[in-house]
C-alpha cells in the first residue's frame, strides 16, 4: 500500500508535450479515477506513474520517496490492461506465476499465492487452460489475478472493463470495488466511461489535453464543476449552454442577462465579476422544469422511458438544441411548444475569458 | 519422454538464468530502452566482421599491390590494378588484353547473364502462367519444378555431369535415335549451351514462385469481366495478364541480371572448373583463382575485379529498387 | 493421373490450351525428375555397370552359381540353340569366340559353343556397398560430420542472433535504431562473390582459416533472418512486453521467455531455411576450409570427384546422400517452404 504523490510531472515526446506541469496527490488506499476525452493523456499519465515510461521532468513519490529512477517492478505496481495482455503461450496458472517466479519466490509461496488469487476469482476450473481457450469475462479475471497474486502497493487499471458485454461490464465492476474494500490498496483506474467512474472511485480526476482540470469526489464534480470543460464532461446528457452577459454584481452573487432565455440572479462569489463580461450559463437536464409559463421550447425529439423523460427541442435564438430530463411520466407531442423553468441556484456561471467557474455560495 | 524435455528444459532455464545476471546488470546500468544495443549488437559485430569491413578491404586492396597478405605489408599502387585489368587493345577481343582471361570471363558472363536471364525468365513465365491455370494439383506441381531450387549446386552438377557423360544416359539416347555418341562437356559449343541450361533448370523453379504470387495478386474479376465479353484465353494473356505483370517481370528479370552475373557454383562443378579451355570461365571464378588458386596470390587485383563487379551489380540493384518502388505504384 | 491432370478450369470440355499446359507440365515434370532419378538408380549399380555402355535402366548383376569341382563361382548364361530351344549354362572359360560351359543339370561334362549363342544372365540388385564404402574407405563420414556440427551449430546461432537482432528493432526505441535496419537491409543487396576475398583475409586475421566456425561465423547473421523475425515481431503487441516488464522480468527473459517462444512459428521457417542453407554451401567453404579433414560433405565431394573422376559408382551415392536431408526436408515441409519462399522472395 502506498499514498502517491505527482509533482510537477511532465512528459514529452520528441517534440509533442503530452503532460504538463501534472500535480495529483492520491492517498493511501484510495480508489483514483482518470477520466477524459480520447487521447488526453491518461494512459499516459498512467505509464508514467507505473514507471514503463520515463518522466521528462516532474517527481513522482511513492509514500514520501522520489521512484522517478525505478522500475515497475521496483515501484512493486502491479497493472491490468486494456487488452489483458495476458501471455498467449502459457496456461493461466502459468501466467499467474510467472511474476513472481520472475522475483526468485519460493517454489510453495507461489503455489500457495496463486491458489489464493484463483479462489479469489473463481478461476480454478481454468488453470490448465490457455488464454485462447477462455471467454472475455474470464481472462479479465486472470489479468486482475495476476496483478493480486504479487501483493502489489498500487494497483494500476488502464480501461480494463472496455471489452466486455454491457452486463459482464456491471457486474465486474462490482467485482473490482469489492476487491478494492477487501485488499485496501491503493487504485488507480482509468475509464472513459464516466458512469464508471462515479460509481467505483472515492476520487476522480479529470485529465485533458495533458492537463489536470479538476480533483475531487465524484459528487463534487458533478455539482460544483471548476470550470467549463468539466461541467460539459461530467454528467450525461450533457450541462445545456447559454451565452449570456454580467448586468449588475452584488455581495449576494451576480445578475446575467441572455437574449434567449432572459435574466437571472446567480448566488455566486462575485469577486472577480464585472459588469459587461460576456459569460457562460449552464443548466443540468435535470435541473429543467415544466412550467405554465417561461422559455418556450419546441419539442424536436421526445424519448419517453415510462419512469423518465427526454425531451429535445429548440430555444429561439440558439443555436443548439437543449436536453431535459424529467424524472416522470411527460405527455407531449413532437412539435409542440411547452415552457421550461430554470432555478437559478442551480446554474453554474463561467467566464469567458478563464473558462473558470465562478464558486458558488454554500448555504 | 515429457520427463526428459521437461528435464532438458529446466536444465537450459537453469543456463539462461546464468547468462541473463550480466544482461541485469547491463540494464540497470543503461536503462530498458537502450538494451536494444545490447540485443543487437552480437549481430552487428558480425555483420561488421564479414561484410561491412570487407567492403573496406576490398575497396583498400584494389588500391594495393603485392603478394602479402597483411594490408599494412602492401605498397599502396593507386588505380594500376584497375588500369591494368581495363588495359585491352579493344574490348571486343580478349586476347587483346593484358589479362585476356579477365576479359574472356566477361565475355562469357555477358553472354551466359544474357541467355540465360532470358531463357529463365520465358521458362518460369511459361510455367507459371500453366501453375495458375490449374484448379487442383496446383500445390503438387510448384513442388516439382521448386524442387530443384533446394538442391546444392554441386549435387546438381554432378547429377548433370552424370547425364551428360560419356557413357551418360544422354548419349544412349542419342544413339539410340541414330545420332552421334558426343562428349557433351568437352565441346565449346555444346558445354556451354548444357551451362545455360543446366542454370535454368537449377533456378527456374524460383522465380516461377515469383511470378506465382504476382499472378495470383491480380484480381480475378477482371479476368471474369472479360470471360463476359468473350475473349479468348490467349488474348486475355497478351491483353490482361502481361500488362498487368510487367511491373512485376521487371524487378524479376533484374534479379535474374543480378544472380546471373554472379554465376560460378554449379557452372565450375559442372565444367570441371569452367572447360573446355577457358570456354566457361566467368568473372567469381576469374577473382576466385587469381585470389586463391594461383601459385601467385595477386589479392589487390582480385580485390579490383571484385570492386568493379560490385560497381556493376550495384547499378542494376538500384535499377531493382527504382523499379520496384515503381511496381508498388 | 491422366484425368487429374487435365482437369482445369471448365470441367468436361478440352481445348488446344488445356492440352498444351498438360504437355508442358508432363513435359517439365520429366525434365526435372529423369536426370535426378537416373543418378539415383545409377548410384545403386555395381563399378561394373556404372562403366557400361549403352546402361542399363535398373541395377542389376550377373548371375553366378557355385558348381561342384571349381574354386571360383561361375557365371551363368543363357544358351539359345540352334533349335530355338533355351537352355541355362555355366561359364567355365572363353576362348576367342568359342566358350567352354557345363549344363547345369549334368555339371560333370563341360562342351563349347559359339559366344553368340548365349547372353549373360542378370538380376536386379542394388549396390548398397556403394554408399558404405566411401564411408569407410574415404573421408565421407568426417565430411557428413562436418556438415551437419556446421548445420546445426549455424542453425541455432542463426536463431538466435537473429532473433535479438530483430527483438531490438522491433520493440526498443533507441537512437540509430533505423539507421541500424537500413545498415542491415543493405547488406541483402550486397553478395559473397564481391567480398569474398576480404571476407577471407578477416577469417585468416581472425585466425579461423580452415575452420569449421570460420564457416559457421561469417553466415549467422543474415540480413534475411532479421528482417524475417522483425515483421513477424512487429505483430506482437507490445502490451505483452509491458505486462512482462510489471511482472518483474528482466529484458532478456521478456526476450527468452516471452518473445521467442510467440515467435515459434517465423523462427521455424528460418529454421529451415537455414538448414537447407547451410546444408547446401559451397564457394564460402570452398574458400575457408583446405584440409580434407575439416571439408563439409559439399566441398568433400567436389573435391573427391575431382581427384578420382572414374569412381562415379561412389560420386553418385555421395551426391544422393548430400541430396537426401534436403528432399527429405522439402518432402515434410513443402508448404511451409514454397509459402515463405513466395512471401519473402528469398532462398
Ligand atoms: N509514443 C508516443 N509518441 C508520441 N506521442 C504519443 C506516444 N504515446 C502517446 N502519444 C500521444 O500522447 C497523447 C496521449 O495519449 P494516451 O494514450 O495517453 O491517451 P488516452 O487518454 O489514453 O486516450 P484513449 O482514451 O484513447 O486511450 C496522444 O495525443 C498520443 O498521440
Ligand atoms: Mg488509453
Amino acid at each position: 500500500m502506498a499514498a502517491i504523490q505527482l509533482k510537477n510531472l511532465h512528459k514529452r515526446y520528441e517534440s509533442i508535450d503530452v503532460m504538463h506541469q501534472v500535480n495529483i496527490d492520491i492517498e493511501d488506499g484510495e480508489f483514483v479515477a482518470l477520466v477524459g476525452p480520447s487521447g488526453c493523456g491518461k494512459s499516459t499519465l498512467l505509464r508514467l506513474i507505473s514507471g514503463l515510461e520515463d518522466i521528462t521532468s516532474g517527481e513522482i513519490l511513492f509514500d514520501g520517496k522520489v521512484v522517478n529512477r525505478l522500475s515497475p517492478a521496483e515501484r512493486e505496481i502491479a497493472m491490468v490492461f486494456q487488452s489483458y495482455a495476458l501471455y498467449p503461450h502459457m496456461t493461466v496458472k502459468k501466467n499467474l506465476s510467472f511474476g513472481l517466479e520472475n522475483l526468485n519466490m519460493d517454489r510453495a509461496i507461489i503455489e500457495e499465492r496463486i491458489q489464493k488469487a484463483a479462489k479469489l476469482l473463481d478461476l480454478l476450473p481454468y488453470m490448465d487452460r490457455k488464454p485462447r481457450a477462455l471467454s472475455g469475462g474470464q481472462r479479465q479475471r486472470v489479468a486482475i489475478g495476476r496483478a493480486i497474486v504479487r501483493n502489489p502497493k498500487v494497483f494500476l487499471f488502464d480501461e480494463p472493463l472496455s471489452n466486455l458485454d454491457a452486463k459482464l461490464r456491471v457486474q465486474t465492476r462490482g467485482e473490482i470495488t469489492k476487491l478494492h474494500k477487501k485488499l485496501n490498496t491503493t487504485m488507480i483506474y482509468v475509464t472513459h466511461d464516466q458512469v464508471e467512474a462515479m460509481t467505483m472511485a472515492e476520487k476522480i480526476v479529470v485529465v485533458n489535453a495533458g492537463r489536470i482540470e479538476q480533483v475531487g469526489k465524484p459528487l463534487d464534480l458533478f455539482e460544483r464543476p471548476a470550470n467549463r470543460f468539466v461541467a460539459e464532461f461530467i454528467g450525461s446528457p450533457k450541462m445545456n449552454i447559454f451565452q449570456a452577459g454580467i448586468t449588475k454584481v452584488s455581495d449576494n452573487g451576480i445578475e446575467v442577462t441572455s437574449k434567449s432565455i432572459g435574466e437571472f440572479s446567480i448566488p455566486v462569489i462575485s469577486k472577480t465579476a464585472k459588469i459587461g463580461d460576456s459569460v457562460t450559463l449552464g443548466v443540468r437536464p435535470s435541473h429543467i422544469e415544466i412550467a405554465e409559463s417561461g422559455i418556450p421550447l419546441e419539442i424536436t425529439q421526445l424519448e419517453c422511458m415510462g419512469h423518465e423523460t427526454f425531451i429535445y427541442g429548440s430555444i429561439q435564438g440558439e443555436k443548439e438544441d437543449l436536453v431535459a430530463h424529467l424524472p416522470h411520466h411527460f405527455d407531449a407531442e413532437i412539435g409542440d411548444t411547452i415552457f421550461l423553468r430554470f432555478t437559478s441556484q442551480f446554474m453554474h456561471v463561467f467566464c469567458d475569458k478563464t473558462d473558470q467557474a465562478f464558486k458558488r455560495i454554500e448555504v | 519422454m515429457k520427463n526428459l524435455s521437461a528435464f532438458l528444459f529446466s536444465i537450459l532455464d537453469k543456463f539462461m538464468r546464468l547468462v541473463e545476471l550480466p544482461t541485469v546488470y547491463v540494464q540497470k546500468k543503461i536503462g530498458v530502452q537502450r538494451m536494444g544495443y545490447l540485443f543487437v549488437a552480437p549481430n552487428m559485430v558480425l555483420f561488421s566482421l564479414f561484410v561491412f569491413l570487407p567492403v573496406g578491404l576490398a575497396i583498400a586492396y584494389a588500391f594495393t599491390g603485392g603478394t602479402n597478405m597483411l594490408i599494412w605489408d602492401r605498397p599502396f599502387i593507386g588505380l594500376e590494378n584497375f588500369s591494368r585489368l581495363l588495359n585491352c587493345g579493344s574490348y571486343m577481343d580478349p586476347a587483346s588484353c593484358e589479362f585476356d582471361l579477365f576479359w574472356t570471363a566477361v565475355h562469357n558472363t555477358w553472354w551466359y547473364t544474357l541467355l540465360n536471364a532470358t531463357g529463365t525468365l520465358v521458362m518460369a513465365l511459361i510455367t507459371a502462367v500453366v501453375l495458375n491455370r490449374l484448379s487442383k494439383g496446383k500445390a503438387l506441381f510448384r513442388s516439382i519444378f521448386f524442387y530443384p531450387v533446394l538442391l546444392s549446386p554441386v549435387v546438381v552438377g554432378l547429377i548433370w555431369k552424370w547425364f551428360l557423360a560419356r557413357d551418360g544416359l544422354l548419349n544412349a539416347l542419342v544413339l539410340d535415335l541414330g545420332g552421334e555418341r558426343t562428349i557433351f562437356l568437352l565441346e565449346v559449343w555444346w558445354s556451354r549451351f548444357w551451362v545455360v541450361y543446366v542454370s535454368i533448370w537449377f533456378h527456374m523453379g524460383f522465380f516461377t514462385l515469383i511470378i506465382l504470387a504476382g499472378l495470383q495478386a491480380i484480381p480475378r474479376d477482371i479476368y471474369e469481366a472479360a470471360k463476359v465479353d468473350g475473349t479468348s484465353e490467349w488474348r486475355q494473356f497478351w491483353r490482361i495478364t502481361l500488362p498487368l505483370l510487367t511491373p512485376n517481370l521487371l524487378v524479376v528479370a533484374v534479379l535474374l541480371l543480378i544472380r546471373s552475373v554472379q554465376v560460378f557454383d554449379e557452372a565450375w562443378v559442372l565444367t570441371d572448373g569452367g572447360g573446355p579451355g577457358t570456354a566457361n570461365t566467368f568473372i567469381v571464378q576469374f577473382i576466385y583463382q587469381t585470389a586463391f588458386s594461383s601459385e601467385i596470390r595477386l589479392y589487390g587485383l582480385a580485390s579490383a575485379a571484385s570492386v568493379l563487379m560490385g560497381l556493376a551489380l550495384l547499378a542494376l540493384t538500384l535499377i531493382q529498387v527504382w523499379l520496384a518502388k515503381k511496381a508498388e505504384y | 493421373m491422366l484425368k487429374f491432370l487435365t482437369r482445369t478450369r471448365r470441367p468436361g470440355k478440352m481445348d488446344i490450351t488445356d492440352i498444351l499446359s498438360w504437355l508442358w507440365l508432363t513435359l517439365g515434370t520429366a525434365v526435372i525428375a529423369i536426370p535426378i532419378a537416373w543418378a539415383m538408380l545409377s548410384s545403386l549399380k555395381t563399378q561394373a555397370e556404372v562403366n557400361s555402355f549403352p546402361p542399363s535402366l535398373i541395377p542389376q548383376s550377373t548371375v553366378s552359381t557355385q558348381v561342384e569341382g571349381y574354386d571360383k563361382d561361375l557365371s551363368v548364361w543363357e544358351w539359345t540353340q540352334a533349335s530355338g530351344e533355351t537352355k541355362k549354362v555355366a561359364l567355365v572359360r572363353r576362348i576367342g569366340i568359342k566358350a567352354t560351359v557345363l549344363d547345369m543339370e549334368k555339371p560333370e561334362k563341360t562342351f563349347q559353343v559359339p559366344i553368340s549363342e548365349i547372353t549373360q544372365l542378370k538380376d536386379v540388385h542394388f549396390q548398397w556397398s556403394n554408399y558404405t564404402d566411401p564411408l569407410e574407405r574415404f573421408d565421407f563420414f568426417t565430411y557428413i560430420k562436418n556438415t551437419v556440427f556446421v548445420t546445426v551449430v549455424a542453425t541455432i546461432l542463426t536463431l538466435l542472433l537473429n532473433s535479438m537482432a530483430a527483438f531490438a528493432l522491433s520493440k526498443y526505441k533507441f537512437r540509430g535504431k533505423n539507421a541500424i535496419f537500413m545498415l542491415i537491409l543493405s547488406t541483402l543487396m550486397l553478395p559473397l562473390s564481391v567480398i569474398m576475398v576480404p571476407a577471407f583475409i578477416v577469417i585468416v586475421g581472425l585466425n579461423l582459416a580452415d575452420n569449421l566456425w570460420g564457416v559457421i561465423f561469417a553466415t549467422v547473421a543474415t540480413p534475411t533472418g532479421v528482417f524475417m523475425l522483425r515483421q513477424y515481431m512487429l505483430t506482437i503487441p507490445d502490451d505483452l512486453i509491458e505486462a512482462a516488464r510489471v511482472d518483474a522480468a528482466s529484458e532478456f527473459r521478456i526476450y527468452w521467455r516471452i518473445v521467442l517462444p510467440l515467435c515459434a512459428p517465423a523462427l521455424a521457417v528460418l529454421a529451415i531455411f537455414s538448414v537447407i542453407w547451410r546444408w547446401n554451401d559451397f564457394l564460402w567453404p570452398l574458400i575457408v576450409l583446405s584440409s580434407p579433414e575439416n571439408y563439409t560433405l559439399q566441398i568433400g565431394l567436389n573435391a573427391f570427384q575431382g581427384q578420382f573422376s572414374v569412381e562415379w559408382h561412389y560420386i553418385l551415392a555421395m551426391t544422393v546422400i548430400a541430396l537426401l536431408p534436403v528432399t527429405i526436408v522439402f518432402l515434410v515441409l513443402q508448404k511451409y517452404i514454397t509459402e515463405g519462399v513466395a512471401g519473402s522472395g528469398v532462398k
